[in-house]
Formats: structure tokens, sequence, C-alpha cells
């Protein structure tokens, strides 16, 4: 699938809307929050938008399961050798 | 725990401190813990009915097994749920922290990073302790806590 690609100018008051095309293709509501990152290593990129989800419930399926074995293994970790 | 249950044991208002045990069940969405905890965080916590706060140890254990599987969507995850989450913050481990860390572990000879995450609810301070380690509520009695353990599964 093709990446939409759009831009925007930073407006007063750092202002920026978002367009409608990316808006429309990323499924966005209103109230979405954003991390807003700057990659200060590549300065082709300056700055990323990254949608922060309402909920991470289950965001993490098959990674940690049993999670009392994983953690109990973490803790582990700190007992004498 | 059903909804009803948890929100007669999590009064509105108080600050609760998750122990990583809760975070994993919920990051999981797959073990028995899991719906109390997302009904926790999602329903109490993403509101603003309950702050919520989280040991700096409880980064350090969620983040152990994405960077092991080299999962950078993953560690994305999970740093964006411990630090952007509403009404959600992670405290550090201070000197106080570590302290109060030596008096619980003196007293119960309870493991160090157990000791720290129960020691950051006393200083943050959290009224209730949210987990999945039915030995807890026996340790904080041990130690003579004032803070209520809820154990989720």
């Amino acid at each position: 699938m093709a990446d939409v690609v759009a831009t925007a100018r930073l407006r007063s008051r750092n202002q920026l809307t978002l367009p409608d095309a990316i808006v429309q293709a990323a499924g966005l509501d209103e109230g979405v929050t954003f991390v807003v990152e700057l990659d200060q290593a590549d300065p082709d990129v300056v700055v990323r938008l990254r949608r922060v989800r309402s909920s991470y419930a289950g965001a993490l399926k098959g990674l940690y399961e049993p999670t009392s074995d994983y953690l109990e293994g973490e803790r582990s970790g700190w007992d004498p050798r | 725990m059903r909804p009803a249950a948890l929100g007669a044991a999590i009064p509105v208002g108080v600050t609760i401190l998750l122990d990583t045990s809760a975070v994993l069940a919920y990051l999981s969405g797959a073990e028995s813990a899991s719906t109390a905890a997302a009904s926790v965080i999602d329903g109490f916590v993403a509101s603003g009915r309950n702050l919520a706060v989280v040991s700096a140890i409880t980064v350090t254990e969620a983040l152990v097994r994405p960077m092991r599987a080299a999962s950078s969507t993953a560690i994305r995850a999970v740093d964006d749920f411990l630090l952007q989450f509403p009404n959600f913050r992670v405290d550090p481990v201070t000197v106080a922290v570590a302290r109060e860390a030596a008096r619980i572990r003196a007293a119960t000879a309870a493991p160090t990073p157990d000791s720290l995450i129960l020691a950051t609810a006393v200083v943050a301070p959290a009224s209730i302790v949210v987990g999945n380690d039915a030995s807890w509520p026996g340790l904080a009695k041990r130690a003579g806590l004032e803070i209520r353990m809820l154990v989720l599964g």
C-alpha cells in the first residue's frame, strides 16, 4: 500500500493543521493525542507525530505470558548468585 | 474482580500505585487479571477518577522483554503507555524511596524490587497498591504499611 503524503505549513503561534488526506487515511478523530518527537540525528525528518492510543489493553498480547513467570524471572535477577 | 467490586475497592479520587504485575496483565490482555486491570486503567485512570503512579522499576521490568525481542513496536507501546497515558506518572527511585525500601526489606525480607515498588507507594503517597501478587497483602501487613493491597486475580 502506498504511503499517504501531504504537506502542511506551520502558522503563527506554532499552529499546524493536519491535511484532510492524512486525517482521513489515518482515521483520526477530534481529541486524539500525539507524541511529537524531534529527531536531531536526522535533519531531513525534523518532527515526527505519533498517535497516543486511548487504550493499551491487550496491546502486547503474546509477549509476556505467562506474566507471573516473566515477572518472577525479572525479579529473581536481583537475587545474589 | 467485577467492575462494581473494583469501584467499591478503589474510592473516587484516591491515588493508586500500579505494580508491574497489574501493568503486564493490562498490556497482555490474556490473563485472568487482564479484565480487571483494564477496568482500573481504562476506566478509573483514563477518566481522571484516580491518579495512577508506577515505579521506575516497572519501566525496567516492562521493557526487558520488548528490548530482548528487539521489537520497536512493543518498545514504543510500553513507552507511550507509561509516559503519555493520562493521569499516570512514573516516580523515580529517590533516596527517600530507597530508604523506605530498606526498612521494608529489613522488616520482611521481601525482595529488593518488591520493596522498592512498595516504598514508591509510601513516598508517592498512594492509598492503594493494585497488583496481582497474592503474597503482597501479608507482606504489607508485616511491613506495617497503612496502604491497602488490591489483588486483581
